[in-house]
């Protein structure tokens, strides 16, 4: 009874664990379809994300941020859907979107256990290397250029635009049950999916 | 030895037994567990592979749209380069490599073209292109760029792409890595998925062909959808009044005439003109006010700054180091749509005129039920409408909404206007429809005519001149009205098509506080070449983008367009890139 006693907590942190990383992988799979089709919507219709709040979760369903949203709502249905809030990520502080890379980081915000953002970022190949030309910002509503330039109308085969969609969710959101230990401890693991595509010339 | 005893004793002698259990279960479950791991991740990797194929094959179906050219044995390097670079900037969070089309010897080197007939599933390409834009009709074949079918002839576009599993635990008893080669094609030409604003075929969602007058407190002109673009001047003779851009558009002020001497005339304090993008003045730029602000993400003014009209302070220009670039004159990007098309109505119905309660029924014309009216298809003169009323498409020479508190709903279709046009005359009226054009053009009775001829020029600064213009009808709403209606769908969602030679100074006239949108704005273009919008009341319901001869603000709160640009005209408009496999 006592070697059980001893060895049950092993096995179960096993099988939890095993359900925790399970769960991880279909968010982080759900959250792959969500900035997919946030990404197709926002290269065929670059300049809609207007209108809604700072923080909503519910922005209208003809803007890039509710269309990811309402991808986010309905993937994971037996968990309640995952919740996205039209928050910018910061990176480094900044709403600034990092420069494109095969591995997104995590951005330095948000931190908190139940909050999650978004970037829709735009990049420009006019000088060959894609580099960032353009954000939605959330707090302001409006599109922001960088250096000067105005991108999004600038689309073309020759110099193309990218958009690039990256979504971050604070894993105690998800119910998670290893992370929600986590989050005790006060750790707050981000779960972070981009995609990025050409805008429609 | 007693039962109980022997018991105890047993007990004491199967201690420990479970340590080489659990240590077998924990073997086992993390082998499984290492199992799960791999597959989960080989399965988020192939997942990402087929997003950066589906990405990269979209890009070759924009460069095949985009670039159309009907020679044969041309290279193709711009389309296998475009998808190669749309596959590069994404990187697969991290689990495959950029690029991932890739170079050499492998079979999937290449993008993929059908041409003669349209990609099936199992179906095999037509030809093959490989990195330097030569072609070969086989992947493993002699690529020469002769061999290159014309542009004009591809149907789809596939962009395969080749990667390999990360196995981290298989390896370790033994695994092999797996390949992964997505495969995904994509149309040239369809229907592209979601839904699409008109806009982006459009350099300027508010086109105004001459001045601009803003004459009440808190009046605006909103766009985010497309540019601002005025031809005549831009006059604030009112203090806290908005000319602004978002999105990244600009605002270009052509001021080929001008207010007080200036192409853009600050008379106001608190004024704001404000481009997203960038801003042009061409002409001169006035101050009489105080605290107003000229910005742009970059601007040009052509003209004088000031003058003697710089009198008071805390006038900003941004960024102060503008430049003196003249604007170019800008074109009506409706000015080769064909006017509205319409099947003439055959039935005379002239002799209906007010519709109350008690009218007699006309024969195929007018049917009174109670107290609910139906005009059918037909040519009328001028109606009076007392009774909620279903209209269905026709010609008319006016419609005057003559009774309060009433919804009049319109059919789907085309409504010519030769008369005086539409009057709202009443309060509490809701007009609705959709699927809408109303066309207000000149004429009479049976015989609706243009206000002009109209030749369109790619030379001319409106797109086109009229050989005479002539005011025709207009829209009037006088009373509180609630606008519940929408344009068509299709390439051509105009709502409100006034004949471009219609010269009308009041065409689309807000003329009583309370016109407000109905299931949110009014969809569809309201279109006035040679026209003007007059708004004498506080109003934030009129549909845009706008194409107008002019715009006159002649009360305060005056809203028009949106900060976030006419959205979603159309569903589904035609545009490269289905992704078909």
């Amino acid at each position: 009874m006592v070697e059980f006693a001893l060895c049950f907590p092993i096995l179960l942190l096993f099988s939890v664990s095993a359900v925790g990383v399970a769960h991880t992988e279909e968010t982080a799979n759900d959250l792959a379809t969500v900035v997919r089709d946030g990404a197709r919507y926002a290269s065929l219709n670059p300049a809609l994300y207007g209108g809604c709040a700072n923080g909503s979760i519910s922005c209208l369903t003809n803007t890039i941020q509710g269309i990811i949203q309402a991808e986010a709502n309905s993937v994971n249905q037996s968990a309640g859907g995952v919740t996205l809030a039209n928050t910018n990520c910061l990176w480094g502080g900044l709403p600034t979107p990092p420069a494109l890379s095969t591995t997104v980081s995590s951005p330095s915000t948000p931190t908190n256990a139940s909050t999650s953002c978004i970037t829709i970022a735009y990049f420009t190949s006019e000088t060959g290397t894609p580099s960032p030309c353009a954000y939605y910002s959330t707090s302001t509503g409006l599109f922001t250029n960088l250096n000067g330039s105005t991108c999004v109308a600038a689309s073309s085969t020759s110099s193309p635009v990218y958009v690039e969609v990256i979504v971050a969710v604070a894993q105690s959101a998800t119910g998670n049950p290893v992370l929600v230990l986590l989050n005790g401890l006060h750790i707050t693991p981000l779960l972070t999916r981009s995609y990025t595509m050409q805008v429609v010339p | 030895m007693n039962i109980g005893a022997r018991h105890r004793f047993g007990r004491r002698g199967e201690r420990g037994q479970v340590i080489p259990v659990v240590a077998l279960l924990i073997l086992i479950i993390s082998g499984f567990a290492a199992i799960s791991l791999d597959a989960g991740m080989d399965y988020a990797q192939s997942r990402s592979d087929n997003d950066v194929s589906d990405a990269a094959a979209l890009a070759g179906a924009y460069w095949a749209v985009d670039d159309p050219s009907s020679t044969q044995g041309l290279s193709l390097a711009g389309l296998w380069s475009a998808e190669n670079s749309a596959a590069s900037v994404d990187g697969c969070n991290g689990q495959c490599s950029a690029p991932m089309v890739v170079a050499g010897s492998n079979a999937y080197a290449v993008a993929q073209l059908w041409t003669t007939t349209k990609f099936a599933a199992g179906a095999s390409p037509a030809f093959y292109v490989n990195s330097s834009g030569a072609c070969s009709s086989s992947a493993s074949g002699t690529f020469l760029v002769a061999t290159c079918p014309a542009v004009s002839s591809i149907q789809d576009v596939g962009a395969p792409v080749s990667d390999k599993t990360n196995d981290y635990f298989a390896t370790v008893v033994g695994g092999h890595p797996v390949g992964i080669v997505p495969d995904a094609v994509a149309a040239v030409s369809g229907t592209g998925e979601g839904t699409t604003s008109t806009n982006p075929t459009m350099a300027c969602e508010i086109c105004v062909f001459g001045p601009v007058s803003l004459n009440g407190g808190g009046d605006e002109l909103l766009a985010g959808g497309g540019s601002i673009d005025i031809g005549g001047y831009l006059w604030y003779d009112t203090s806290s009044a908005t000319v602004q851009t978002s999105n990244g558009y600009g605002i270009d002020v052509d001021g080929t005439s001008q207010q007080g001497g200036a192409s853009v005339y600050v008379g106001g304090s608190s004024d704001l003109l404000n481009a997203n993008g960038d801003l042009g003045i061409d002409g001169p730029l006035y101050f009489n006010s105080s605290s107003s602000t000229v910005k742009g993400a970059s601007t040009n003014i052509s003209g004088t700054v000031g003058a003697t009209y710089w009198q008071t302070s805390g006038n900003v220009i941004t960024p102060s180091a503008y430049g003196t670039t003249a604007v170019t004159d800008f074109t009506d990007p409706m000015a080769s749509v064909a006017v509205p098309t319409y099947t003439k109505a055959t039935t005379n119905c002239s002799s209906v005129g007010t519709v109350q309660t008690g009218t007699s029924n006309v024969a195929n014309c007018l049917t009174v039920s109670g107290s609910t009216a139906t005009l059918a298809s037909g040519i009328y003169g001028n109606v009076t409408l007392d009774l909620p009323t279903t209209v269905n498409p026709g010609e008319f020479e006016s419609l005057t909404i003559g009774n309060s508190n009433m919804t009049i709903t319109f059919n789907p279709g085309t409504y010519i206007f030769d008369g005086s046009g539409i009057d709202v005359n009443a309060g509490g009226i809701t007009l609705a429809g959709t699927g809408l054009t109303f066309y207000m053009t000149c004429g009479s009775g049976t015989a609706p005519a243009s206000c002009g001829t109209w030749t369109p020029s790619s030379t001319q600064p409106t797109g086109g001149t009229c050989s005479t213009t002539t005011s025709g009808s207009s829209v009037n709403l006088g009373g509180t009205t609630t606008l519940n209606l929408q344009g068509p769908t299709g390439s051509n969602p105009v709502l409100f098509f006034f004949d471009r030679c219609n010269s009308n100074q009041s065409a689309f006239w807000v003329d009583s506080p309370g016109v407000t949108a109905g299931n949110g704005y009014p969809t569809g273009m309201l279109y006035a070449h040679s026209g003007r919008l007059l708004i004498n009341a506080s109003t934030s319901s009129i549909p845009s983008p706008l194409v107008v001869g002019s715009i006159y603000y002649n009360a305060g709160s005056i809203v028009l367009g949106t900060a976030t640009g006419s959205v979603a005209l159309v569903a589904g408009t035609s545009g490269p890139g289905t992704l078909v496999n």
